[in-house]
């Protein structure tokens, strides 16, 4: 959801011509950038947040009693769901940057774990080791979904280390391609 | 004089198309600088360069002797092809976003939409403004940090004869106050109105640079006939002539300079020809455009 916004306020930059303008008026192509990207982030911790007090307040409601160690024990979810975010939103601003078009963006960007499925599916068992290392699996392991928690009867409940980082490599990735990307556009 | 910007083999490939080729140019302050070629002839792609939105394929520019930094743009207003601005804001909220935008202070909000004229209308939506009117804003916004250069790029475009007729009041108001204007336009009459200098662009090249005022200089261009074989080789013999060439139904003679149309119609006389048809041209800037884009090579 928030990455079709995200997608929306991007493109529409360039079919409005206003980076262009802005760029005309003397805004550099990285402080506007910066913008968009800081915008995202001010998204992100925001939704953590979110996340975090409702969290907060379903834990308070169905817990017998309270013990700030839960809460706290939990606690580690927060950034990293906040990560997951930003992570997804880099991606979908760097789809904007590079296509530039909103109705194809927002295709891609929805289809961009099904994609991600089939080029997984055919690829030669030789490379099943990078399967976990592709950006929305990366993404999709920082939090995994609790709904498996219930089919399984077990969850991961810990935030791994691996999973940050590989997704703190494309959270970087996809900000510098957007860069490169916006920095050699003619806009 | 200082230069305010000087261009040096400025060149853009767009795939193999090559939109400007190693254009080399100088503009200096105080100049209303004109910049004329047919559509598609690189007059909005070098702009587009010069204001950072078209990455250069190879050479440089520089602007007030620096070479080109983000910082510098806010010291040139430029309008480029369409204003752009947001339809559901009224002028003035426009304006305002811009000043912010350029860290300019919105105190020049006033001033500059007296100078485009726009004040008592300042309050309405930007969606209700006609064509003219837009222009107006945009050409405001541009003024707003109060720049050294202004860009224009075809500020007539689409207007009546009336709004063509303001917007050039607006530029040769503008230039008054000192500032230099870069103007790409294909009305030739608007250039040769309002510029001091001007350049032809054709297919990327630019083919011819110099002031307006040597437009028109040179020998005088005579139209004499009707056409026949007596008047064509007494033409031919007759010493101040430069070249000659049919039109229609009479010759188009280039007479030296100093040479008079009198001293033509003497000589005819002398020669027992009544030339029947005998105008004198003046040499517009249309013509003397017309006439370097057809000398100019294709390449
Ligand atoms: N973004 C682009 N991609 C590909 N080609 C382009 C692009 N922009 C311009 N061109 C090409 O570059 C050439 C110069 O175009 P430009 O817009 O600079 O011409 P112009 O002199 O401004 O014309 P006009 O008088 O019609 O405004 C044209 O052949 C045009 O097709
Ligand atoms: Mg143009």
């Amino acid at each position: 959801m928030l990455g079709v916004l995200v997608v929306i306020s991007i493109t529409n930059e360039y079919s409005y011509r206003t980076l262009r303008q802005n760029v005309i008026d003397g805004v550099s192509r990285l402080d506007f950038l910066i913008s968009k990207i800081t915008t995202n982030l001010g998204l992100s911790i925001v939704s953590a947040l979110f996340i975090f007090v409702i969290g907060l307040v379903t834990g308070l409601i169905y817990t017998p009693e309270l013990d700030w160690k839960y809460v706290f024990q939990s606690m580690p979810f927060v950034p990293a769901y906040g990560l997951q975010i930003f992570t997804y939103l880099s991606f979908a601003l760097m789809l904007g940057v590079i296509i530039q078009r909103s109705g194809l963006t927002i295709l891609l960007l929805l289809f961009a774990s099904t994609i991600e499925l089939i080029i997984k599916l055919n690829l030669p068992d030789s490379l099943e080791v990078i399967k976990p290392y592709f950006p929305m699996d990366a993404i999709d392991n920082l939090v995994p979904n609790p709904f498996l928690k219930y089919v399984f009867q077990e969850i991961q409940d810990y935030v791994s280390l691996a999973s940050v980082a590989i997704a703190l490599v494309w959270m970087f990735l996809f900000n510098f391609f957007s860069y490169r990307r916006l920095k050699a556009a003619d806009i | 004089m200082e230069t305010v910007l000087s261009i040096n083999n400025l060149t853009k490939h767009f795939g193999r198309i090559k939109a400007v080729n190693n254009m080399t140019l100088e503009v200096k302050r105080g100049m209303v600088f004109g910049m004329l070629g047919p559509n598609g002839s690189g007059k909005t792609t070098t702009l587009g360069m010069l204001m950072g939105v078209v990455n250069k394929t190879s050479g440089s520019f520089s602007w007030f002797g620096e070479l080109p930094k983000d910082e510098i743009r806010k010291k040139i207003g430029a309008v480029l092809e369409h204003p752009i601005f947001y339809p559901y804001l009224t002028g003035q909220q426009n304006l305002e976003l811009n000043a912010m935008i350029k860290e300019s202070t919105p105190a020049n909000i006033p001033k500059v939409l007296e100078i485009v004229e726009l004040s008592d209308r300042k309050d309405d939506k930007y969606k209700t403004y006609s064509l003219g009117m837009k222009q107006r804003l945009a050409i405001a916004s541009a003024l707003l940090n109060d720049p050294i250069v202004l860009i224009l790029d075809e500020p007539t475009n689409g207007l009546d004869p009336m709004g063509i007729a303001e917007i050039r009041k607006l530029i040769k108001k503008i230039a008054e106050d000192g500032k230099t204007i870069i103007l790409a336009s294909h009305l030739l009459d608007e250039v040769q109105k309002v510029c001091s200098h001007f350049a032809v662009l054709k297919k990327g090249n630019m083919v011819y640079t110099g002031p307006v005022e040597d437009v028109g200089k040179g020998g005088l261009v005579i139209e004499v006939g009707p056409i026949d074989n007596q008047l064509h080789s007494a033409l031919k013999n007759f010493h101040g002539i430069v070249s000659m060439k049919d039109e229609n139904n009479h010759f188009l003679v280039t007479l030296q300079e100093g040479i008079k149309s009198q001293d033509l119609n003497k000589y005819l006389f002398e020669q027992g020809i009544a030339a029947s048809h005998l105008i004198a041209r003046k040499k517009t800037l249309e013509q003397q455009f017309l006439e370097i884009l057809s000398e100019a090579p294709t390449s």
